[in-house]
């Protein structure tokens, strides 16, 4: 008998574990796409220069780099590059290619010079934006620790909701599975004794029980899937104004395609699909075989 | 084959369903367990198959020492062994031919449709390939079930009380598939209490009464009388 035939013949059993395994893929989607977007955009942020100290235009260029020595010095800094006028101009140009009114306006001698250190730990900002600022030749100092903190932030708090989601979630898909493929062998029971007695192995007769699941898991997946990729492109644009600026993310790179997180790209879209589907099936092969191995003596 | 080495069976302290059994089949023999009804016939057929395991003593299958609670290969054992059972142990909602394909797969044979259908032809069913078993007579079921003990190959057939509630004649019919599986060289145990099969087939008859082995007869020369 097809496992499809099978399927059909528990309808509300099929449409349980359908429905409980669908819902926690999609939770498992959306939680992986937004750690991986929270992570590597904290990353992105972390990699722009992390206090930004603009100099008076009568400040000499030998006490800006006596500051940026002096900077060095304390440890806290890993990197302290010096941004001439002129460098500050060509930066602005490329921010502003589009504008060509704000580049008109602009001159270098309207841009000060600056240093842009990255901190060895971003508890150092603080101390380091004090150092630069007891400079008399230093206009202003800036620095973005509290958009690191609060992506940091809002990166654990996510981390934290999503494990407990998805751990109630699958504790929930595994109880359902469990529970179906225990009245499906209680069901059979006499069948299941004649099969032992035939010489059948508790792989053998639990082997239909595990195809009829990995069905359901693959259905659920690609269902979860779809759902999250039709969600992504409806709110898509309204979360590319919001996130405008930010360029693209990579997760990681290949020679054949790149797997962007944002915006999210096909490649990365399938890794999500499949690592849902691979959890599935390592969660159906585990409770199936559990459930086997409890029930079939 | 089979050997059994003074075992010893019981349920709860002291009471002893069998007792001291020993006895050896070589491979390719026919023979005849036979006794009253809980002598302990099936309790044997039981401990072949490893359903039970006795108390004390040891089961041998193919020089295995299957009476072990450690034996782990029970599966690989039962593979080997093709039983007729008293109450035939027929799945009821599969089809006669799904029921033969069922044990054919547990076995990994390559064309299990094909082997089944061979064997419903050797045991004259094959016209009922499609039927379901609760349209089948206990004479068509019996033959089910020695259908499915002969296909794949087993090597062992065991055959609890296989003629008991049949009529003369659908009884001398099973008798006849026997002496068909004999000649092919498989190793039966057959047990029962009719005489008539016992003493026109004149195989070596083991009688069991009241847990014990009291006569292995080899030459079938045993007389079994109806009382």
């Amino acid at each position: 008998m097809s496992t499809f035939s099978q399927l059909r013949r528990t309808p509300y059993q099929t449409l349980g574990v359908l429905f409980a395994m669908f819902f926690s893929f999609f939770i498992l989607l959306l939680f992986s796409f937004s750690i991986l977007l929270l992570t590597r955009l904290v990353n992105y942020i972390e990699t722009q220069p992390q206090v930004t100290v603009y100099f008076l235009k009568t400040t000499a260029k030998s006490d800006v780099f006596k500051l940026r020595e002096e900077l060095i010095n304390t440890g806290m800094v890993k990197e302290a590059n010096y941004i001439s006028q002129e460098q500050a101009l060509k930066i602005y140009k490329e921010l502003n290619k589009n504008e060509p009114l704000l580049l008109e306006m602009v001159s270098k001698d309207a841009l000060p010079t600056s240093l842009e250190v990255f901190t060895l730990k971003p508890e150092y900002l603080e101390q380091i934006a004090q150092y630069a600022r007891k400079n008399a030749g230093v206009e202003e100092v800036a620095y973005q620790q509290d958009i690191v903190d609060s992506l940091i932030r809002i990166t654990d708090s996510v981390k934290k909701t999503a494990l407990l989601f998805l751990m109630a979630q699958f504790l929930i898909v595994f109880f359902v599975i469990f529970t179906t493929i225990t009245f499906k062998i209680i069901a059979k029971k006499e069948e299941i004794e004649i099969m032992r007695l035939l010489g059948a192995t508790r792989f053998f007769i639990i082997k239909p029980l595990l195809k009829q699941n990995l069905a359901i898991n693959f259905s659920a997946a690609i269902g979860s899937a779809s759902v999250f990729g039709g969600l992504y492109f409806y709110v898509g644009s309204g979360l590319k104004g919001f996130l405008s600026g930010i360029p693209t993310l990579t997760l990681f790179s290949t020679p054949w395609f790149n797997a962007d997180i944002w915006p999210l790209n096909w490649p990365m879209f399938l890794i999500l699909a499949a690592f849902t589907l691979i959890i599935g099936y390592l969660l159906i092969w585990f409770t199936t075989l559990l459930a086997a191995s409890k029930y079939i003596k | 084959m089979i050997k059994f080495e003074h075992v010893s069976l019981s349920f709860g302290a002291g009471n002893f369903q069998l007792e001291d059994i020993n006895f050896e089949v070589e491979r390719g023999e026919f023979i005849f367990l036979i006794g009253p009804s809980g002598a302990g016939k099936t309790s044997i057929l039981k401990m072949i198959l490893r359903e039970i395991y006795p108390k004390s003593g040891s089961v041998y299958v193919d020089d295995q020492l299957i009476s072990s609670r450690k034996f782990k290969e029970v599966e690989k054992l039962r593979q080997k062994i093709g039983t007729i059972f008293q109450d035939f142990k027929i799945i009821y909602d599969r089809s006669v031919i799904e029921n033969l394909v069922l044990s054919l797969e547990i076995l990994n044979q390559k064309n299990p449709k094909e082997e089944a259908l061979s064997s419903l032809k050797k045991v004259g069913l094959e016209h009922k390939a499609n039927f379901f078993p609760l349209q089948l007579s206990a004479g068509e079921l019996q033959r089910l079930a020695i259908a499915r003990a002969m296909a794949g190959g087993r090597e062992i057939i065991l055959a609890d009380e296989p003629t008991g509630n049949l009529d003369p004649v659908t009884s001398w019919e099973i008798v006849r598939l026997f002496r068909q599986i004999h000649d092919q060289k498989k190793t039966i145990v057959f047990a029962t209490h009719n005489s008539e099969i016992v003493n026109t087939l004149k195989k070596r008859v083991l009688l069991v009464k009241k847990g014990k082995i009291i006569k292995d007869s080899r030459d079938g020369s045993y007389k079994l009388d109806n009382k």
